[in-house]
């Protein structure tokens, strides 16, 4: 259980903590699209230092962040092998009499990789220093213009609410039916796929029937103070746009509008510089 | 089986910002065939404590021994699965880790785990149902079907057809009714008394006084005192401190005191023994 921290929210005072979570939406929505522009590894190089700079500021330790993404090595290993078998063109890197390794595979792997880190890293920003809550809250706002098409916007904050406020007690849930298990000489972690599935339906079925239940008693709970979910309602919290966040939004349309210039005009760059950004 | 703890510290989550010192340097030696109880408050160590004793948790530092097993921090997992079915450790409401079809098979899951044969099962299966008091045409039926109690019955069967030495019962009698509570505290009794070393985590300080021989209290993670009911509930200073609430019939004799009764505090243990104290000042019977 100990990797259940990882990305969780972490209670602090930082700026990016102030921020308002609509404003932290947008610009991770705006980073996200960065992302996935070709800026070339220089873009990378300037959207990564952006990067760091922000998790020095949300106070989230490297250690935590590292951890998220050596998790997932083999996924980096498997694309790493696949592209490198797909892409068959370029320049020959190595020659090995049945098989050619082409330079494009590797790029196109570190590509992957890169984007990935990138990707992890922001929604790390975001998730770590902002409120499960008030994250809904932002979500609902950004979609109440879905309303006109009448998307039920409150359902789904509402259902997402939910959900994130149950996740913890589930997998403390999760945890102790593992223990009790265990006390019973079950053991998850060990042997062959055989002799696991006795223990894996030993904790499927009895967290599937304490979630019912929970969801059970809490629609009658919610049912009891007459919940109803179109009524109109007003906010005990009101999200509040101030100056920093508008300086924020700013300064990421801003950097969003570099980055799209960047890749728009690579040609005009690279000769600018004198180096192949592509690459 | 003899249990002791060498200098044990725990830590939730080490090395992140949630991390919980939930035990700080414990040292104490539970005796075999004894009945001892784990008071305190919330939060204060109880669940974590017990549950090194079966090695659901390993010790962040410091060794806990329990007959030839010894639990350290690098302890392998194939050292000390046989301890587990030695050491039956029964949760806070068990009734949630039923999920065999039968109760039958969920009793026999422990056994089958620890690799009885099928008639060493069904005898292991039958005497635990009898023993708390679960009727065998109940066995073929389905866990989910029956009342709280009943599966909570199921579930400390499960536990008790393992033959364990030692059973540990963190808050057994959560949420039962006082008369369920109260055959469910006898059954560990009686079991306590055919040999089986008893650990009763509790905050029902009624039963402590009744039941057991030594009382272990935590505090914020640390052992606070280890004594036997009447000293740790004499001890004016220490209840005080950690706001723990005296056994009804205790404070009932303490008062009795007070208005000049001459009463042996050693003996009061329930209703009937404080009765007995009672009427040998006034000169009656003793039952
Ligand atoms: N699985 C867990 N993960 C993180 N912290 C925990 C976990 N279980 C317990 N704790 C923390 O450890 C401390 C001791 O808890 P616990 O042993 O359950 O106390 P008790 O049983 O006396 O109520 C508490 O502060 C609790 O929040
Ligand atoms: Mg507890």
């Amino acid at each position: 259980m100990k990797n259940l921290s990882l990305g969780r929210y972490i209670p602090n005072d930082t700026f990016i903590h102030r921020l308002d979570p609509r404003t932290k939406i947008l610009a991770m929505i705006f980073l996200l699209v960065i992302v996935f522009m070709e800026i070339g590894f220089l873009g990378y190089f300037i959207l990564g230092i952006f990067l760091l700079i922000l998790l020095k500021v949300t106070k989230v330790s490297f250690r935590t962040l590292f951890r998220l993404i050596k998790n997932m090595w083999f996924m980096f290993l498997f694309l790493f092998i696949i592209n490198i078998l797909s892409f068959q063109r370029g320049n020959v890197l190595l020659d090995l009499e049945f098989f050619k390794i082409y330079d494009s595979g590797i790029y196109q792997t570190l590509y992957i990789i890169i984007r990935l880190v990138i990707m992890i890293t922001i929604t790390t920003i975001l998730t770590t220093s902002t409120k499960p809550l008030d994250m809904t809250y932002g979500l609902e706002y950004l979609m109440t213009p879905l309303k006109i098409i009448k998307f039920p916007t409150h359902e789904i904050a509402m259902i997402i609410s939910i959900a994130l406020r149950f996740i913890p007690t589930l997998l403390d849930e999760t945890e102790r039916i593992m223990k009790a298990q265990a006390s019973r000489g079950s053991i998850l972690s060990e042997g062959k796929l055989k002799d696991k599935i006795p223990a894996i339906i030993s904790l499927i079925i009895p967290l599937f029937f304490s979630a019912f239940k929970r969801s059970d008693e809490l629609a009658d709970a919610m049912e009891a103070r007459g919940y109803d979910p179109s009524a109109k309602r007003t906010r005990y919290r009101v999200l509040k746009f101030t100056s920093s966040d508008w300086l924020s939004l700013s300064l990421i349309v801003v950097i969003t509008a570099g980055f799209v210039y960047l890749s728009f005009n690579k040609e005009m760059i690279e000769s600018l510089l004198g180096i192949d950004l592509w690459r | 089986m003899p249990i002791k703890f060498e200098n044990v510290s725990y830590t939730y989550l080490p090395n992140t910002v949630f991390k919980t010192e939930a035990l700080k340097d414990v040292n104490c030696e539970i005796k075999e065939g004894s009945f001892t109880a784990i008071i305190g408050h919330t939060g204060s160590g109880k669940s974590t404590l017990v549950q090194h004793i079966n090695a659901l948790l390993l010790p962040t530092s410091g060794t806990v021994f329990v007959e030839d097993y010894k639990i350290f921090p690098n302890s392998k997992l194939k050292q000390i699965k046989k301890l587990r079915s030695k050491v039956g450790l029964v949760f806070q409401f068990p009734e949630y880790q039923l999920f065999e079809e039968t109760c039958y098979k969920d009793i026999a899951f422990g056994p089958k785990n620890f690799g009885k044969t099928s008639e060493e099962i069904d005898v292991l299966v039958k005497d635990a149902a009898k023993l708390v008091g679960i009727d065998e045409e109940l066995l073929s039926r389905s866990p989910f079907e029956l009342s709280g109690g009943q599966r909570r019955r199921v579930a400390i069967a499960g536990i008790l057809a393992m033959k364990p030495s030692v059973l540990i019962l963190d808050e057994p009698t959560a949420g039962l009714d006082p008369r369920g509570a109260r055959e469910m505290m006898d059954l560990f009794s009686r079991l306590n008394k055919q040999g089986i070393t008893v650990i009763l985590v509790t905050h029902d300080m009624d039963y402590v006084l009744r039941y057991s021989e030594l009382v272990i209290v935590m505090s914020e993670g640390m052992l606070k005192a280890y004594d036997t009911p009447l000293n740790i509930f004499k001890n004016t200073k220490l209840c005080k401190e950690l706001n723990l609430e005296l056994p009804t019939v205790f404070s009932f004799a303490n008062k009795l005191i007070e208005k000049g009764l001459d009463i042996d505090l050693g003996k009061v243990k329930d209703v009937k023994t404080l009765a007995d104290e009672i009427a040998l000042n006034k000169g009656g019977k003793q039952s």
